[in-house]
């Protein structure tokens, strides 16, 4: 039996949000963002989005296409909230609920299917759930995988629904551009381009060694995915990232080292936290810092040992830090960690370690019950209290916080 | 535009389905009774110890946003949409 994968997709998630909330906002050009000043925005409506404002401009940048623009102040829990009470309903169709990100679930129909009578029927009961309980609409795409389910979806945004059943995968993908394949970006895009490569059609008829020579590994999937074929190595439960990072846009450019070190030692907090969630370890690292005029610069180091001990990571990220002559006071600073494998308790065999993982998880067990940064350093206080808006790539971790 | 009031009020509220739905009915500011015509969105948040219920919620020509905090049994008026 084939597999059923539906895809839903929230339309334009925290703007379409942030409409409902406010009636006087639905109609109008809306972009959601952070309260700082130099913040970027992190989604907008589709009527701002028609009049050229595009996510990851800065506030300034997006007033001066569009002086109209409402911008609105994005509100985390709300978003949160929103996502976890939609994987309940999504819940009541299957257990094969999977959270792709705050505004993207999967969810595997097959199993529950002979409760249902099709398909399409579950999704327009998803979608008019949905949209009677929050006032916002989903797109929903149905496939025999996960790949053609998400692409099925996207071709129909907004509010669309698509069904595309294995023996019509051929004819869906052949028209498609290439770029609509997921994680096909303008850079593969036009490197595609440069081979008389456009659409997924010519895609699959294109000779898979010169795709191997071109892009190594990533000639064979996107060979695979042109045919609709989920690539073997497609991300899943047990799928490890492979970079976990934090930046920040400071609210004022900063030149005193001590504040720079006490935001490194934030951002390190941030990253270790979330490879600590994930059950991960790094031992590779990078700092990013961008100067007013936009330059940005990027150091790696790699050290001999996974870890997921903040401390260890500001040491590591803070020399790196010491290292570097600044031109000029700083715009941004980011922390990321990368080489990244499954986490081992080995570190706790050496007494002093263990006594640092039992804080860790004593301080992640109390910002999981009352919320992030509820205990930190006391360093951190030195750096000023941040509201930033999450990005709507960012996936829950937990249930929702009164049910534990 | 939100502005933001902060302040404590006194609400009509009906509880449904064991507490689990909770729908503000009528709230009192500044000396009046104002009747909500309708829940534009409503979500829950954690701060700290505290389960927080926020409501988005119109009289029919003004916007609030109220807020009922589950531990200590207290409702506030965190803004009112004002035209600009």
């Amino acid at each position: 039996m084939d597999k059923v994968i539906m895809y839903i997709d929230m339309d334009a998630f925290f703007a379409s949000v942030e409409q409902t909330s406010r009636p006087k906002l639905c109609g109008k050009p809306v972009a959601v963002a952070g309260r700082n000043r130099r913040t970027v925005l992190v989604a907008s409506s589709y009527e701002a989005k028609r009049l050229g404002i595009k996510t990851g401009m800065t506030k300034g940048e997006a007033r001066r296409i569009l002086p109209s623009l409402t911008i609105v102040e994005g509100k985390n829990e709300k978003y949160v909230d929103t996502c976890v009470k939609i994987n309940e309903i999504l819940l009541r169709y299957t257990p094969e609920v999977e959270i792709h990100s705050i505004d993207e679930s999967f969810i595997d129909l097959t199993g529950s299917f002979p409760l249902f009578s099709s398909p399409i029927r579950v999704a327009r009961a998803i979608k008019g759930e949905i949209r009677d309980s929050f006032g916002i609409t989903c797109s929903v795409g149905i496939g025999p995988n996960r790949l053609v389910a998400k692409m099925a979806g996207e071709s129909g945004k907004p509010d669309g629904l698509v069904m595309v059943k294995r023996e019509d995968v051929k004819e869906f993908m052949k028209e498609l551009p290439v770029e609509s394949i997921p994680g096909v970006g303008k850079r593969i895009g036009m490197a595609l381009k440069n081979l008389k490569v456009k659409s997924c059609g010519e895609l699959r008829d294109f000779p898979v060694s010169i795709l191997r020579r071109r892009f190594g590994i990533w000639g064979d999937y996107l060979s695979f995915m042109a045919q609709g074929i989920e690539p073997p190595k497609d991300e899943g439960p047990g799928k490890l990232p492979a970079s976990i990072g934090h930046s920040m846009t400071l609210e004022q450019d900063i030149g005193d080292r001590v504040a720079i070190k006490a935001h490194i030692l934030e951002l390190s907090e941030m990253v270790a936290r979330r490879l600590r969630k994930e059950g991960v370890a790094a031992r590779g690292f990078s700092l990013t810092w961008r100067y007013p005029d936009f330059t940005t610069y990027t150091k790696r180091v790699s050290i001999p040992f996974h870890t997921q001990d903040s401390k260890m990571i500001y040491q590591v990220i803070g020399k790196l830090m010491d290292c570097i002559k600044l031109k000029d006071r700083l715009r941004l600073l980011g922390v990321t960690a990368f080489n990244i494998q499954k986490s081992m308790a080995i570190s706790s065999l050496i007494e002093k370690n263990d006594r640092r993982e039992k804080l860790y998880k004593a301080m992640d067990s109390i910002n999981d019950a009352f919320g992030e940064h509820s205990i930190h350093r006391a360093t951190l206080l030195l750096c000023k209290k941040h509201h930033w808006v999450i990005s709507p790539a960012y996936r829950p971790y937990k249930s929702y916080p009164h049910k534990q | 535009m939100l502005t933001k009031i902060g302040k404590r009020i006194r609400v009509g509220v009906v509880f449904k389905e064991e507490g689990q739905k909770i729908e503000p009915k009528w709230f009192l500011w500044r000396g009046r009774r104002l009747v909500v015509k309708r829940i534009t969105y409503t979500w829950r948040e954690r701060i700290g110890k505290e389960l927080v219920h926020r409501f988005a919620l119109t009289d029919g020509r003004d916007l609030y946003e109220l807020s009922y905090w589950q531990e200590r049994l207290l409702w506030f008026l965190e803004a009112v949409e004002t035209d600009g």
